[in-house]
């Protein structure tokens, strides 16, 4: 048990679990249709869609990592890292709600059926969910069990972990919504108590701009700038990513999608700053000893808000951090889930599955995802170097095949969705086994980096950069696929379908 | 008191009040249903 919790915040995490596992039996249907299990009949309020839009897209990878850029780089986690995202979020309210809600679809890779064929859906799947693999939570998740209960990273997020599948098999996107709501509310509120109290607690900004470094308070730090684009850039993966497609396309309209994306937008930015606040005042609470000097970047954040709340809050901002983690596992897997049985096994195993098929092959998949995840969890160091890794294979993969087939009004074969599509794949692969390979570990970065000098003059490639190469190689692939396929049939997003 | 205090406090008030906003009309909405789906099953 860590020496920073009260007991009574133990009494706290444990009827917040027993509430979680209650909430899906209560949501638990026998007879329940694919649409309402994975879509929730299309028929969510406001309210829930807001909630778990919020709380899916932000994980305890997005908390922590946000707050360890904070810990170690300062604001840039702010400007450089968080806005990018958020501008992303408003071009998807308003160019690509509409288009995505009405045309009735239920995955993504059924957007990339439609447009190009079923070889081409069949990759985009298999990238999308890679992409929604729990493995930034679960790993997220273990850590935050070693300082909670001291337990091993491995037993506590199989056992928290756990209890998300439970609850997501038992009652789907219902279940998933209906807790995402309670989990979203109790971080927001723990969240907006606990930044306030730990900057009083260390003397206001005033105080933090001594403790810290003045790199810290610059908006875009002492990054390098290319690292610093390509950190943006993988906020691209907003674009196309499937768990919030699949909450647009759960919405009773394209307008209520609107408006949910316009708020969590505006609830993204206020969470975005505040815990890039917590991630500045946790490394001045360390410079001046109110915290351990060893305390992990990763775990700063959490530390210095639980020192700085009182008993009982401080055990509901715990249950919140864990509701974070585990409302991002039940999110992401339903929808790996359904990409293996929707997007996988419908087409190219049983294109005539029933209902009543479809929801049991999608349970098949969520533990499979689940398990997935799991094991590729625990085999990275860093957690941004996971979810570069993550983003950089859905973007690199289906983001020029998907906005071809919402924006691109000519020419459309379907050797150019499957170019697209297994190129930009390809190309990630063969980055990050190529870099690790001729690249040289890089240990205050923890990343390989690849040097070499051209005229004296010396360039480093990083493995972050990934996405600058493989994102080009995907456009090469659909120009190339354009000229030499042949043209399917004119479809657009605006109708019933492609 | 800096610019940055004043902006955690304003992103602390709005995001405090939207939790507790959303719970009250998830819960509202919830207990809505509730009654509507009993008054459903009655008649």
């Amino acid at each position: 048990m860590s020496h920073y919790v009260p007991n009574i915040d133990y009494l706290i995490i444990f009827l917040y679990l027993v509430m979680l596992v209650s909430i899906g039996i209560y949501s638990y249907k026998k007879d329940t249709s694919y649409e309402d299990f994975i879509l929730a009949g299309r028929g969510m309020t406001t309210p829930m869609l807001i909630s778990t839009m919020v709380s899916t897209y932000y994980g305890l990878d997005i908390l922590f990592g946000s707050s360890e850029m904070a810990f170690n780089d300062g604001l840039m986690a702010f400007f450089g890292y968080a806005l990018s995202t958020l501008v992303f979020y408003l071009f998807i309210a308003y160019y690509m709600a509409d288009k995505l809600r009405s045309a009735n679809f239920i995955s993504l890779p059924e957007i990339l059926e439609k447009a190009y064929g079923r070889k081409t859906s069949s990759i985009g799947a298999i990238s999308s969910m890679v992409y929604c693999l729990p493995t930034t939570s679960l790993f997220a998740l273990g850590r935050v069990s070693e300082f909670v209960f001291g337990v091993d990273a491995h037993y506590g997020a199989f056992i928290l972990g756990g209890i998300a599948l439970a609850y997501t098999l038992l009652g789907g996107l219902k279940a998933v919504a209906i807790t995402d709501t309670i989990q979203f509310s109790l971080m927001c509120i723990t969240v907006a108590v606990g930044v306030p109290l730990l900057v009083y607690e260390i003397g206001g900004f005033v105080a933090i701009q001594e403790l810290v470094p003045t790199g810290h308070f610059k908006l875009f730090g002492t990054v390098p700038p290319w690292l610093l684009i390509a950190y943006a850039s993988s906020s691209l993966a907003v674009l196309i990513d499937p768990s919030l497609y699949q909450r647009i396309f759960a919405a009773r309209s394209a307008r209520q999608a609107r408006n949910a994306i316009l708020t969590s937008t505006v609830i993204w930015t206020t969470f975005d700053w505040l815990v890039v606040a917590g991630g500045i005042a946790a490394l001045a609470a360390v410079t001046s000893g109110i915290l351990s000097s060893n305390v992990h970047p990763n775990d700063a954040f959490l530390i210095a808000v639980t020192y700085a709340l009182p008993i009982g809050l401080s055990g509901i901002f715990l249950a919140g951090v864990i509701a974070t983690a585990m409302s991002t596992i039940d999110g992401y897997t339903l929808v790996a889930g359904s990409n293996i049985s929707y997007d996988m096994y419908r087409p190219l195993v049983n294109p005539e599955a029933t209902d009543a098929q479809l929801v049991k092959a999608t349970k098949i998949g969520i533990v499979i995802a689940w398990t997935l995840g799991y094991i590729i969890a625990f085999q990275f160091d860093r957690i941004m170097a996971l979810l570069i890794f993550v983003t950089t294979v859905i973007t690199s993969t289906v983001f020029v095949p998907v906005l071809m087939a919402l924006f691109y009004r000519g020419k459309k074969t379907s050797l150019a969705g499957l170019l697209s599509c297994g190129a930009g794949l390809a190309s990630v692969l063969i980055f990050y086994v190529g870099m690790s390979q001729i690249g040289d570990y890089n240990q205050t970065w923890g990343t390989y980096i690849f040097s070499f000098s051209i005229g004296g003059n010396t360039f480093s490639i990083w493995q972050e950069y990934a996405l600058f190469f493989c994102l080009p190689i995907s456009l090469l692939g659909f120009f190339v696929g354009n000229i030499f396929g042949s043209k399917i049939e004119e479809a657009s997003l605006e109708g019933e379908a492609l | 008191m800096t610019g940055w205090d004043l902006f955690t406090i304003i992103c602390s008030i709005f995001l405090g009040s939207s939790g507790v906003i959303l719970l009250y009309v998830f819960l509202r909405d919830a207990y809505r249903d509730r009654m509507a789906n009993k008054k459903n099953v009655k008649q």
